[in-house]
């Protein structure tokens, strides 16, 4: 898995976030890493791309929601933040789509990644976008 | 008269020998436990074939599958097949809490769907632990020849029509249980003729990487199927297994893997 990190403006500072290679249970937790780090670099709104991962399995999801509810205001999914923590995000994943982190795929509809995010029910909570001009405005 | 240093450092490593024994004891009692909440066997309704197989990718795994009888009139049996994303210990531990709350659901609940939602109401209100079920719960109805199923975000269950052989994958739906309520999932049902078979899978299966890199997919899953026309319940998890082996060869495998077999008896 590789990454490299771009900064776009839309109605506020966005940091991409791009990631190229498989993304798995191999590999999922370095993608939390990288967007811990940038979280605490000051990032509050990201956009990652995933247009350059052919495949994604369900540790994936984990990384997209971890990462969704620390910039929320959560503590991502460090269960060491304790319960209450946890509980509060919870009220924060009970109100829905959540505005500060979206998703680029590839606009292919056969995108196996696209389908993943439609199948899980994930495009409930995380905003899944095809093209970047357009998810740089969603923010 | 043997260096002071010498003793400290042969202690340690004494001490550090006898804590990893400990951790493997107490991961060999984990793996015998999560194994144990497994079914030792499915049940087996007149005229239908139930067969499992079950394989961790680590000491303990995330995935799951439970297969009961379920109360009332009629021969119903109750299935579930899921997998908890995530691996290892963590997703264990989920593993076994869900198995126990869909099994509540489903002594209590009203159809698959009902129980999918009832479980995930719980998930997501009290196990906020950042880790999320896919699932696919079913209800055999042995004397209606009907499976009636529900999907939470799981891979879609494939379906061989024994008399001409086409295998096809069955409508899903639903969202991944822990992540969001409602579920949405709702039920659906498929009426089996003689001989005709289904398999629930996790991603253990499709997600079975090469030496070369290259992933199993649904379409060698589906041809796997396909080749199982004809044959026992049992007879065609065996022969997934083995499909899967050989495209493997000796790479280690990444994930958990499940399998269930539902077939009506020719």
């Amino acid at each position: 898995m590789k990454f490299s990190v771009d900064h776009a403006e839309g109605s506020q500072p966005i940091t991409i976030l791009r990631l190229e290679g498989d993304l798995d249970a191999s590999n999922f937790e370095t993608v939390i890493e990288e967007g811990t780090r940038l979280h605490g670099e000051g990032t509050s709104h990201l956009l990652i791309d995933l247009r350059a991962v052919p495949f994604m399995g369900s540790s994936g999801l984990v990384a997209l929601h971890s990462l969704a509810l620390l910039l929320a205001g959560g503590a991502g999914d460090d269960l060491a933040s304790g319960w209450e923590a946890q509980h509060a995000i919870a009220r924060a994943v009970e109100g829905g789509m959540q505005s500060q982190l979206k998703v680029l795929v590839s606009p292919d509809p056969d995108s196996s990644l696209a389908r993943v995010m439609d199948r899980t029910g994930m495009n409930r909570f995380i905003e899944v976008c095809t093209d970047e001009a357009t998810a740089i405005a969603a923010f | 008269m043997s260096d002071p240093r010498d003793r400290e450092i042969a202690e340690l490593r004494e001490t550090l020998a006898f804590e990893r024994r400990r951790l493997e004891r107490e991961l060999d009692f984990a793996r015998r436990i999560q194994l144990n909440l497994m079914p030792a066997a499915a049940p087996q309704p007149v005229g239908w074939e139930i067969a499992t197989a079950y394989r961790a990718a680590r000491v303990v795994g995330g995935d799951f599958y439970d297969a009961f009888e379920l109360p009332g009139p009629g021969e119903r049996v109750g299935l579930i097949i899921a997998d908890v994303t995530g691996k290892g210990l963590t997703a264990a531990l989920m593993m076994a809490f869900t198995r126990a709350v869909h099994r509540a659901a489903a002594y209590n609940g009203s159809g698959p769907a009902d129980w999918l939602e009832r479980t995930n109401r719980v998930l997501v209100r009290d196990a906020r632990t950042g880790l999320f079920v896919t699932a696919i719960a079913a209800e055999l109805e042995a004397s209606r020849r009907v499976l009636t199923y529900a999907s939470a975000g799981h891979e879609p269950a494939i379906f061989l029509r024994s008399d001409t052989g086409v295998v096809e994958e069955l409508p899903a739906g639903g969202t991944l249980l822990g992540l969001i309520k409602p579920a949405l999932a709702s039920d659906r049902e498929v009426h089996f003729e003689p001989g005709d078979l289904t398999v629930l899978y996790t991603d253990g299966v499709t997600d079975a990487i090469d030496a070369n890199g290259n992933r199993f997919g649904p379409d060698r899953l589906i041809a796997a199927v396909g080749l199982a026309r004809e044959r026992s319940a049992a007879d065609a998890v065996v022969g997934i297994l083995g499909a899967v082996d050989r495209f493997a060869g000796s790479a280690e495998p990444a994930d958990d893997l499940t399998l269930v077999a539902v077939r009506r008896l020719p």
